[in-house]
Formats: C-alpha cells, structure tokens, sequence
C-alpha cells in the first residue's frame, strides 16, 4: 500500500542544511499496524506527516496505492488524502468553536458527502463511540480522554484506508490510553491500516512490527527483534526518557 | 479513488471545459459552499462572541463608514438627478434669455411672456412649449384661505395646461387635458390636499386665493379645484402646491401674449420633436428675437443691441444655470464634492478599521487552518470560508448601517435642509454602487486570512511554529497609520471652518442686528407702501417698541434689484454705473446704527429727502470713481424712476450678506414702490408684551393676514449656513473618524496584549518595570501617530487654504491650529495605548503565566 524510496527530508537556510529523514525506505502492506519508535527529535512526526501528505519530503519517492504522491499537484493530494488518510494527535486537535458533532461532520464535508448520508455517518460514529450524549458539547467541555475518543472518532469517520497516529495517547492516562489501543486493534483487525508513533513499548506492543529512527536515520535491523503481537510486551514498564 | 482519478484525468485530456460544464462546476461548488458555510458560521459565530469588543468596534466603524456614504450617495444622486425623472428629459428645454443695452447686460432665467405664443403657433420643431408664471406680485406668499384654514402658500404658478405634455405631473384625480382649460381653476398636489380638505374628496371644492396682479391692490376669488396630483419630488428645480389656470391670469393681463416688455420673470419650457438639434431650434428663433428686439426697442425709448434665446437642458438647470430669477437656488458642486470626499474619508476609515481588525483577529486562527487542512479541507475550501465569513460579518455591518441611516438621514435632511428620502436607494445604480461597495469590502476585509492562512502549511501549524501576529504587520501599521492621518486631516480641517466663522461672525459688520423684529408685507403691499408713516406710527405706540423703519430689504436676504444711474440730470444709459439699491424711509440709517462717513443721514427736517437725496455707502462711492467726501454734492440720475437727486450722505461700509465677501457698492433711496419689510427695534425686557400689542396692531391694519414675524439675528444667522452646515457635517464627520481610529486601535492593542500576555510576564519576572513595558509596547504606535500627523498636516493646510480662498476676510491656518489638531488627536492614540499598557503592566506576571 506504502511504498517509500529514499526518502530524505531536510532544512536548508542560508547556509545550512538540517537533515530530518535520511534516505528512508520502507513499505507498509495494507492492514498493516506499524509502529514508529525513536528518542525525541529523531523525525518520527515528521515522518508520519509525509506519508499523510501534510509536507513533503525533500528527496525521495512516496508511492499510494501505486499512485506516485511526490508527482501529484496540491489540489490532487488534497484528494488523496481526503479519501484515505484519518489523522489522529497527542493533542487532539479538535476545533474549539464547533461542538462534538460538527467537529465529526467536518471531514465529510471537505469530502463532500451527501448531507443524508453525512448525518447516518455521524450518527454512527456517535453511537459507536458512545458519545450520543456529548454531541452538542465543545471541546472545552470534555475530558481529554473523551477528547481523544472525538478525535479518532473523527478520523474514522471518512472510513480511511489508512490512519496515521502521532503519540495518541501521549496526554492520556494509562487506562484511557488502553481504550484507545484496543480501538486500535480492533479497527486494525477489521482491515484499516494503522501507523502510529509513540514513546511506549506498551503501545508499540500492539502493533505488528516496529520501526525505530535515530537521528533521522532508521534502523532497519531491529525489526525482526520486536514481538509481533504481543500484549504481555506493553506491561513493562516504560522506559523511555524525553528531551535530547 | 480510483474512479475519482480517471474522471479527473478524463478532465484534463478534454481541455478547455465548455461553459456547461463550467457553470455546472460552479453550481456544485457553491451548492457545497452553502453546506460548508452552516458549518464555518458556527465558527464565525463564536469566535465573534470570544472576541466581542472587537467585533462590534469592527462593524460600529464600518456600519458608519457605510451609513454616512449611503446618506451622501443619496444627496449626490438626488442632486445628480435633478428633473431626469421626466420622460424624454433630453428633448424638453427652459428657454433662457440674454438682453444687452445701454444699462449693462442682462442675462435672465425667464423670458417674455408672447414667446411660448409665437413658438406655439409657428414654430412646428416644438412638440409642446408652456410658460410657468409665479404669481405678479407677491410670488413668495400667496395667502390660500379654506374655511377656517387659511396659509401662505409659496410654490404657486400660472400654468398652461400644455405643462402636463411636458413636465411628468402625474394626476391623482382629475384629467390633465381638461383641469387648467377654464379660468379660476386650480390644480393641487396631494399633500397641500390633505392640507385644506382633510380627507374631504377636493374634485369641484373651492380656494380662495388672494393674488395681486400688479395692480396695487389684492384680489381674493375662488378658485375651483380641478385636479389633484403627485407632490413634485425633491429632485425637480421646478416644485409646485397650487397650479392655477393661465386663463385667469389672462383675464387680469390681457396683453400678456402680446406685451414684450413686461418685465416679470415667465419661465417657458419646450419639448422639442424627435431628432431636432437644440441649435436648430435657437436658428429658427433669430427672427423672432430680432423683431423683438426692435418693438422692444421702441417701446422702452433705448437701443437694445442685442437679445438672444438660448435652450437650457431640463436636466442641467440644477447644477449648470445660475442666472438672475432662477427659481430655485442652484446646486452648488462645490458641496457635492465636500461632502462626497468627508463621507468617502470616512468610510476609508471605517473599511481600514475594519479589514485590520478582521486581520488581526484571524491570527487566531491559524491552528483551526492547520486542524482543517489534516481533515482534508484544500486551500480553496479554505479561501471561500473566509471570504464568506467576512461577507457574513460585511453583511452585518451593512445591517447595522441600515439601521443608522433612517437617524443620519434625518439629521442630515435637518442639516443640509434637504427632503431627501430613501427612495433613491431603490434606483437601480445605487443598489449597484451598494453592492459593489459590499462586496468589494467584504472581499478585501477576508484577503488577508483567505490568502494569507489558507497558505499554511498545516505542518507549520500543528508544530505550533506560526505565532500570531506575526504577518501583516507592515500592512497593518499602514492601516493605523492611514486612519490617523486621515482623521487628523478632518479635525484640522473642522478647526479651521469653525475658526474661520467665528472670526467672521465676530467682525464688525456695520450696522446693529440685536433686538430687531422683521415684519414682512406679504399681502395689501399696496396699502403698506401707501400708508407706511402711519402704519409705522401705529407700531411705535406699542410698549417696547423704541424705534421702526421701512426698507426694501432686510440683512440676510439676498437681493438683486439695482440702480443704473448717469451723472448729471438727464438719463442716457450711456455711461451708466450700477450700484445695488436699498429703498428705505428716514429712520433706516439711524434705527440700523449704520455710521456715517461724510455729510449727512436723510433727515425729515432738510425738508424734501424723498425727492431729492441719496446715500450711497464708500463701496458705492468709490463705484461711481468718487471719495467719499466729493461724492457728497453730486448729482445722479436713475434709470428707474428717471429722478435726479443728490448724494447727501456717504456711510461707512456695510455687510448685510455677512463678511463671506467684500461690502457692495449700494445707493439708498427714499423711494416707496420696493418697500416690503417693517423693522421694528425691541426692548430686550419686554419682549413678550412687545409682541403681543405688535400682534394687535398688526391685526388692525392687516385684517385677515396671518400674522408672522422674525427676529434679525436670527434670519440673519442664515446667511453662514452654507458654512455652518459644512463645519457642522464636518465635526460629525471627523468625530466619527476619530471615535472609530480610537476605537480600532484600541481593540487592536487589547488583542495584541492578550496574545502577548505571556511574554509580557516573563518579562516582568525577568525584572522589567511597568514603564519599561509600557515604553515597549507604545513606542511603535508613538512613532505611527506621529507620522501621521507629518502626512496630514500638509493636506489639510493645502485643502482648508483653498476653501479660504472664496472668503474675503479670512484668518491665516497657523501652527496652533496644525497644532492642536495633531496634539489632540495625538493625546486621544496615547490614550488607547496607555490605557492599555498600564492594565497589562500592573497585572501580576504569575497570574499570566498560569494561566497557559
Ligand atoms: N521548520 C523546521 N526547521 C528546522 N528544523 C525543523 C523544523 N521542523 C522540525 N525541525 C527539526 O526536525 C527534527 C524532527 O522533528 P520531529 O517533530 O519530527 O521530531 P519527533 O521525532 O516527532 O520528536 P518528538 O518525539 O519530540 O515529537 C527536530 O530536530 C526539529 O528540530
Ligand atoms: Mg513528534
């Protein structure tokens, strides 16, 4: 499904070029559940922002779906991204002036989804996430774990091919973060592509396979080392530290 | 997908799109923009409701910026539009004429009364020609009597029936063909309808109407009302109430078709055929004008070297005829051009206020972009929301000036003392010039966030490296900055109109105009001119009344009447000067307290003044090429009455039209035919007893008149009001544009502190004093007010220069005024600013800092 070759991301001023991503290649199979590893700074985000098609990478070829991503126009991965990708945040990223509901209707419109449909869709992803009763509420009015819950809800909400999770549970606590995962998994299991960054072994736990970046670079080797699948792997206890 | 992605290829190889499909694009597009909009107006909505202040500082400026440009595109319509009402307007013409003989050159607004004869029954080029005719006499004030309700009417005229071809004069009632056939007929607008019938249908009622046919003595018939029409509009230089039949008017002046010479105004309109070129028309008149010009020649005794007939179009008598007789005083550009640039000054300011703040505001925006763009909302979807937004907001403030209008309007109608109403909103150019002043603000107040934040890269956004405010900033400083010069222009400019008149006000204008009280002769003027020693003797018996006199006119009124007067004791126009005349009794000079400069005041004692003395004043002395004391002796014959007397007296200059200009060359003549006003010198104690015995008096030699009165100061303050109106529209204006720069700032610098809020604290942790920080955050907006007031200052002296240019006694602009207005308009930015600042300087840091 993914598919990325040599995939370098830099920033050059005047007289410098910072590298982020170096000459990263990798490929994500569809139903994949992918996990990004690495210390703080190492270009996990910014990785995960290039293959959501929110920035683009300085060298390199990122293949969609077999669609070339590095050659299409603005306009066209707009598209792309708008019919596949679900993002979900370590800060969740709702809109604070719309409530619940609007927050969740808000993709299908960019999508431009028939209202009727819009609203069985909505519907849906309310009952589904048990939030019926939050629907006219705003984002300051919730907890940040229901936050959370709203902001995948939102992301699944298009029913994406793939969602692309930046340390979702980053600001949670670790039964509130649980929640989220199982979702995870189980949305996995139903077929969605999922990858996700996060600083947790727990986490990364519930994924098939994990990747690691240091300093731009990543490292290929420890793939095979990681348990696939594996719960027990999430309960020791964490061990990763922030700051660089 | 993979659908979608062939129909977009199958797009792109197709090429240009035809118009079908592009028009269905946009159709889906803004069936799609409605459905987003739901969605962003809740956005819109609340975020307003964040930022409340803002918002309603936001729409305040913009919806008066609006409300006062709509009040002057209404004015200058209705001034631009003058009689473009009636159908066919480029064919019909007032007939204007130009005499030139020996007493000067005389162009006039009327012609004579035979002329729409003679095109009528020769001249076939005319579809329809018809003379309006004001009443001989007493045009201003046709005393209209109906049962107990009894009023001066002053838009009376003789009418031919023929009118009604040419001139849009809907009918309500009755029938144009046949209401003005018979004498004693009259034609009446609606409201002076509802004005003596009350209701009652008017068709076959009766008026009586008291007219003088120039005879010396009024004559009161009835007059039966024969049809009923529309009020003319305020746009028409030509307004009626009452329309009487020319064949009353005939019957009194018979000769009226045939006498050339008779000198009262008759104004002849014409509506020329289809494809006759105006010149053509003039052509075909020359004959005409030369057999005239002969039989006028013979009757009044004198040469007449030249008359001339020239076609004025209907729709330029407003703003492009200023002759002599007029019938309305004309439009005066000069006033269309002020108050069209005050109100465009303030809707700069209220627009700039408006697309800053909008600016401002939509920096908090930027994480909303950002979340938007991940949820798969493109850079367009983005550009229509914002557009849309601020069209919404644009709306409001259009709203909101709606409703400011009806109170501007009126206040404006008051000021200006025009009857404009909001009927011209209607017409089809202005609702496009509203529109486009919608759009075209609503467009440019959401240019900034749809281009600018819809560029964000959601990336930037959610790695939280865009602060706001950072953008825009230049444009924004240009903003404040053209907010404060431009109302540092209005208040320098407001300065010097208001000083200017109170400097002219404050000049001695040479005569005494406390406690005066103006009776004017509107009826029986024949009976007054007869009997005015008595009549005045008669008033001076009442209690506080201490002195009376008798003139052809009073301060404040402007007049036009001359005398052409020769050397000597014979009359040939030949060498004539003309001198502005005052006819006036014995007590005119002393009960004015106009001061004498040589010899003498007429006296009753020296015995026959009436026959043989003059006055002239040292304007008119030095016309006639004499100093005031050789002019004393001199003998003088007037045109006029054909009498040679001699200057007696000369007074020192004075100003009855105010000190707008130079005092006239006048001449002042104990001459009874032009008498027309009464003055009467009151003791300030005992006004109201004055009054009442003034009443009664009134009463006995006026039966049946109403009886109305002026005080002098009073009417004579009308003489500034061109220049009062302006100072006054002026102050609101530039009020205004101060209070919404003020206003505008200060909403920005509360915004800014508040984004700011933070780093102000760290910076009181760190140690900085409220005074530093106040320093920090004031000096930009110093530096702004400050070159403002460099841009300003120069135009407004340029602008308020050329307006002193048409006064005669005007006061120098200094630095003071520049000045003040800077100072003043200085102190009200700073006090935006340190209001501000000092808030935020004395907020404790740890509160801000906690609060992230
Ligand atoms: N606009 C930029 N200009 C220069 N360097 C940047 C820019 N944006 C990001 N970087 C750098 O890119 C590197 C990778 O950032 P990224 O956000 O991807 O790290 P991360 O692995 O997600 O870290 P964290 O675990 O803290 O979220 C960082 O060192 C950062 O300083
Ligand atoms: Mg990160």
């Amino acid at each position: 499904m993914i598919r990325l070759m040599g995939i370098t991301k830099y920033y050059a001023n005047a007289f410098i070029k910072t590298f982020v991503l170096r000459n990263i290649d990798l490929s994500v199979k569809e139903g994949e559940f992918l996990t990004i590893m690495g210390p703080s700074g190492a270009g996990k985000s910014t990785l995960l922002y290039i293959l959501g098609m929110l920035d683009e990478a300085s060298e390199g070829e990122y293949f969609f779906c077999g669609q070339a991503v590095h050659g299409l126009s603005e306009k066209k991965r707009t598209q792309l991204h708008q019919q596949n990708i679900g993002f979900v945040f370590q800060s969740y990223h709702l809109i604070d002036e719309l409530t619940v509901c609007e927050n969740l209707e808000t993709p299908l419109l960019y999508k431009k989804v028939k209202p009727d449909e819009r609203k069985s869709l909505v519907a849906d992803a309310l009952d589904r996430f048990r939030i019926v009763a939050k629907k006219d509420l705003f984002p300051s009015q919730l907890s940040g774990g229901q936050q959370q819950l709203v902001a995948v809800a939102r992301a699944l909400i298009i029913q994406p091919k793939l969602i692309l999770a930046d340390e979702p549970t980053g600001n949670l606590n670790s039964q509130q973060g649980e929640e989220i995962m199982e979702l995870f998994r189980k949305l996995n299991a139903e077929g969605t592509t999922i990858i996700q960054v996060t600083h947790s072994e727990k986490n990364a736990a519930y994924s098939d396979r994990v990747i690691h970046l240091l300093d731009g670079w990543m490292n290929n080797k420890e793939e095979a080392a990681i348990p696939v699948k594996n719960p027990e792997a999430g309960k020791r206890k964490k061990n990763h530290s922030e700051g660089t | 997908m993979m659908n979608r992605k062939t129909a977009d290829h199958a797009n792109d190889r197709t090429g240009p799109r035809s118009l079908g499909s592009r028009l269905a694009s946009l159709g889906r597009r803004g069936y799609w923009q409605m459905l987003m909009l739901k969605n962003t107006l809740g956005i819109t909505l609340r975020s307003l409701m964040k930022n409340k202040g803002i918002f309603l500082i936001k729409v305040f400026g913009l919806a008066a910026g609006i409300a006062c440009s709509m009040v002057v595109i209404l004015y200058v319509v209705n001034e631009l539009t003058y009689d473009t009402y009636h159908p066919d307007h480029e064919r019909i013409f007032r007939i204007a004429c130009r005499r030139v003989h020996d007493g000067g050159d005389f162009p006039n607004a009327s012609t004579q009364g035979p002329l729409a004869a003679v095109i009528r029954e020769e001249l076939s080029q005319a579809e329809n020609v018809a003379r309006m005719i004001p009443p001989l006499e007493n045009a201003k004030h046709v005393l209209v009597v109906q049962g107990e309700r009894r009023f001066f009417e002053k838009r009376v005229w003789f009418a031919d029936p023929d009118i009604f071809n040419i001139l849009s004069i809907p009918f309500v009632e009755g029938n144009a063909g046949a209401a003005l056939a018979r004498p004693k007929t009259v034609v009446i607008s609606e409201s002076t309808a509802r004005k003596y019938f009350a209701g009652l249908p008017p068709l076959g009622r009766r008026l009586t109407i008291e007219l003088d046919y120039d005879t010396g003595a009024a004559v009161i018939e009835d007059f039966e009302v024969t049809g009923v029409v529309r009020d003319a509009p305020a746009n028409t230089h030509l307004k009626y109430d009452m329309l009487l039949s020319m064949a009353t008017l005939l019957a009194y002046v018979p000769t009226l078709n045939q006498d050339w010479g008779e000198y009262h105004p008759k104004y002849t309109y014409v509506k020329l055929r289809r494809h006759v070129a105006p010149s053509a028309f003039t052509e075909q008149l020359r004959p005409y004008s030369e057999r005239i010009r002969q039989a006028f020649a013979r009757r009044a005794g004198s040469a007449m070297y030249k008359l001339d007939f020239s076609l004025q179009p209907l729709a330029s008598l407003h703003m492009g005829s200023n002759l002599p007789d007029e019938i309305e005083p004309p439009g005066n550009i000069l006033y269309v051009y002020i108050y069209s640039f005050a109100a465009l000054l303030i809707l700069l300011i209220g627009a700039s206020n408006f697309v800053n703040l909008s600016a401002t505001l939509s920096t908090t925006r930027s994480r909303e972009v950002g979340i938007r763009k991940t949820l798969g909302g493109s850079r367009g979807d983005l550009v229509w929301q914002f557009l849309g937004e601020s069209l919404v907001i644009t709306l409001f403030a259009f709203l909101a000036a709606f409703a400011f209008l009806s109170l501007l309007l009126r206040f404006f109608n008051r000021m200006a003392g025009t009857a404009i109403d909001f009927q011209a909103l209607g017409q089809p150019l202005v609702l496009a010039m509203l529109l486009a002043l919608f759009l075209l603000l609503g467009i440019s107040a959401g240019l900034y966030p749809a281009l600018v934040l819809s560029r964000f890269q959601p990336v930037s956004v959610l790695k939280n490296q865009v602060f706001p405010g950072m953008h825009g900033h230049a444009a924004q400083r240009l903003l404040i900055l053209g907010q404060f010069a431009i109302a540092i222009f209005l208040v320098v400019c407001t300065l010097v109109v208001f000083r200017q008149l109170t400097f002219i006000k404050g000049k001695a204008l040479g005569f005494d105009r406390e406690q005066k009280l103006i009776l004017e002769i509107k009826s029986n003027q024949g009976y007054f001119r007869r009997n005015y020693e008595a009549i005045k003797s008669d008033f001076l018996k009442a209690p506080g009344i201490s002195a009376a006199t008798v003139s052809s006119t009073v301060p404040g009124e402007t007049f036009s009447g001359g005398y052409s007067l020769q050397k000597g004791s014979s009359f040939s126009i030949l060498n004539s000067k003309r001198l502005k005349i005052i006819t006036v009794d014995h007590d005119f000079i002393p009960t004015y307290g106009i001061r004498m400069t040589a010899g003498r005041a007429f006296q009753r004692a020296s015995g026959n003044d009436e026959q043989s003395a003059y006055i002239v004043n040292e304007a008119g002395a030095r016309e006639l090429g004499l100093t005031p004391e050789r002019a004393l002796g001199t003998q003088w014959t007037a045109h006029y009455h054909r009498k040679t007397k001699t200057i007696v007296g000369v007074t020192a200059d004075f100003h009855f039209l105010g000190m707008k200009n130079e005092a006239e060359p006048l001449i002042l003549d104990i001459e009874k035919s032009l008498l027309r006003v009464m003055t009467l010198s009151l003791d300030a104690r005992r006004v109201s007893q004055a009054l009442a015995a003034v009443k009664e008096t009134w009463r006995r030699h006026f039966p049946g008149v109403p009886f109305e009165y002026s005080f002098l100061d009073e009417a004579f303050g009308r003489v500034y009001q061109y220049e009062e109106r302006m100072g006054r529209l002026l102050g609101l204006v530039s009020g205004l544009g101060i209070a919404i720069a003020f206003l505008g700032l200060y909403g920005m610098i509360a915004f800014t502190m508040r984004m700011r809020r933070k780093e102000i604290g760290i910076r009181r942790v760190l140690g900085a004093t409220s005074a530093a920080i106040a320093l920090l955050l004031t000096r930009q907006f110093v530096t702004l007010v400050f070159l403002a007031g460099f841009l300003a200052v120069p135009m407004a002296w340029m602008a308020t220069t050329l307006w002193l240019q048409g006064f005669a006694y005007r006061i120098q602009p200094g630095f003071p005024v520049f000045a003040f207005a800077f100072l003043a308009t200085f102190a009200i930015a700073m006090a935006a600013v340190l209001l501000q600042a000092l808030r935020s300087a004395r907020d404790n840091p740890v509160d801000a800092l906690r609060s992230e």
